[in-house]
């Protein structure tokens, strides 16, 4: 209830900046933010989503997301912190999403702290779904490596003009230790302990398109919490101390006129997965759709080896005013041979719809 | 009179009538001209500075730092200026240049600006075109954008943005 109540503050005293875009503090420093809210529904017991976890009954919270920037600007400095209560936060405990310290060299921007992980063409602004056309980003790629959106390390940024109409951004990108504890289900729990990482971005952006390409290499532990996953066995681990993920990915978007293409791909040593969108905008209004795929490789972790879910998606998007919208969405998820698609485990039916009216707005 | 003298009046005076008339309509025709010029320029924007130094840009060049794709100039950081939301000013001048309405453009740069990739234009709360002159003129670095015809002297367009003729 407190929690309702600090939501319902906080999101008023958001609602009340809205009228502004930035607040601007100083010349130098200005403070911004994002707000979404949901009401979803499933016909599924199984919760579906990681980090979600939306199920059968009428859910209020599933998709609520607050976010505050802090911007600071001097000439080539630059500091940035981004605090959110995500989805799967409470909202006493939001999370630092990032926190760096950037400076300019010519064309180069050298980035230190705590960093967005730039894996796909929305992971950078995955919070922020006034900024897409969507709810939410596909499931099925945005959290193919769990949901993890940040690190901590460092990174630059090389952007490159080519011509007077392309520009190429490549950032590579090193993160050190870092921690990651990710509520499955009730009973389970995963850490994530990531010793290293590394990997590069390219970014081609033209008129109306954008390309991106992503290598990105992690060696991590994991461990399984289970708590009273069995009568008489109030927790037990599973420890999984040397893994690695190598993944790519592949993604363009291009825009004529009113349309709106897109569609992404990534290969990783565990799964693979893809999307593809068209939307088309009439006015204030942007009907979409979009069909995604999972599909499990072989591991020692598990036999499985073929696709293990699905999901069409047909929704509109309404610009209520120039910085508020609201998206009305059915989606239907398949999973498929036993296995959890884009349930946040092997659900008992395999099949869901759900339903979702989201309200998004940035100030 | 000798009657000489009375036709060569009588021409003068028709020659007299006749460069009246060729005046008047060519004065008819510039004005009409001049209507249709305005009516032109009147639609038009300038995307200027204060500082002379920037060379002027072509329209893909301008595209790309009104999305935020180009934020240096010639090796030098730029900062861009916007009119207040309520202002048409700004939804004609996303639409004739990039074809995109406030919505749309707010929503493109709510990814640019949540990912750290850029900084979004600097609104000129006044929203006057003073304000915005004395905001540009303060930086050379700074660049804005207005109604062609309502500029002072003392700026420096970088490129006209045409609305195309229907």
């Amino acid at each position: 209830m407190r929690n309702r109540l600090l939501g319902f503050v906080f999101l008023s005293l958001a609602t009340s900046f809205s009228g502004y875009a930035t607040v601007e503090l100083t010349e130098n420093i200005s403070l911004s933010g994002f707000a979404a809210t949901s009401l979803t529904h499933s016909n599924n017991e199984t919760e579906l989503i990681i980090n979600r976890g939306i199920s059968d009954e009428t859910c209020l919270d599933c998709d609520t997301t607050v976010g505050l920037q802090l911007d600071y600007f001097n000439e080539s400095f630059k500091a940035s912190a981004q605090l959110v209560k995500r989805p799967q936060d409470r909202w006493d405990r939001p999370e630092l999403e990032w926190a760096y310290l950037g400076y300019t060299i010519d064309n180069v921007e050298l980035r230190a702290g705590r960093l967005r992980l730039p894996l796909f063409l929305a992971s950078e602004y995955y919070y922020v779904s006034h900024a897409y056309n969507y709810a939410r980003p596909p499931d099925e790629l945005y959290n193919s490596i769990l949901g993890i959106t940040a690190y901590n390390g460092i990174s630059a940024v090389w952007n490159l003009e080519l011509f007077d109409e392309y520009q190429l951004s490549v950032t590579p990108f090193i993160g050190f230790g870092d921690n990651n504890a990710i509520d499955i289900t009730p009973n389970l729990d995963v850490a994530l302990d990531i010793d290293s990482m590394s990997g590069i971005n390219f970014l081609l952006t033209g008129n109306n398109y954008r390309w991106n390409f992503t290598y990105f290499n992690a060696d991590f532990g994991q461990t399984l919490e289970f708590t009273n996953a069995a009568p008489g066995v109030p927790y037990f681990e599973m420890d999984f101390p040397e893994n690695n993920v190598e993944l790519y990915s592949l993604g363009a978007e291009y825009e004529f006129d009113n349309l709106l293409l897109a569609s992404e791909f990534q290969f990783n040593n565990i799964r693979n997965s893809w999307y593809a969108s068209v939307a088309y905008r009439i006015d204030q209004f942007v009907p979409y759709i979009m069909y995604g795929e999972n599909t499990a490789k072989m591991t020692e972790l598990s036999a499985f080896d073929g696709k293990t879910g699905s999901s069409s998606l047909i929704g509109v998007r309404y610009d209520i005013k120039f910085n508020i919208s609201m998206n009305l969405e059915w989606q239907k998820f398949h999973s498929f041979g036993g296995q959890r698609g884009s349930f946040v485990e092997s659900p008992k039916e395999r099949d869901a719809d759900v339903y979702t009216l989201m309200f998004s707005f940035v100030f | 009179m000798h009657p000489k003298l009375c036709f060569l009046k009588q021409r003068t005076e028709i020659l007299h009538i006749l460069s009246n008339v060729i005046v008047r309509f060519f004065s008819f025709i510039l004005i009409l001209l001049s209507i249709n010029f305005a009516s032109y320029a009147a639609d038009d924007y300038a995307v200027f500075t204060s500082n002379p130094d920037f060379k002027s840009l072509s329209k893909n060049k301008v595209r790309m730092i009104f999305k935020g794709k180009v934020k240096r100039l010639q090796g030098k950081q730029i900062e861009l200026s916007d009119w207040s939301e309520n202002n048409p000013l700004r939804n004609d001048f996303y639409q004739i240049l990039l074809g995109k309405d406030i919505a749309q453009m707010n929503a493109y740069w709510a990814s640019l600006s949540f990912s750290g990739k850029a900084r979004p234009p600097k609104v000129i709360r006044e929203d006057t075109l003073q304000a915005l002159i004395s905001w540009v003129s303060a930086k050379h670095s700074r660049i804005g954008y207005a109604k062609l015809e309502s500029l002072p002297d003392n700026v420096y367009v970088l490129y006209i943005v045409k609305k195309e003729k229907q």
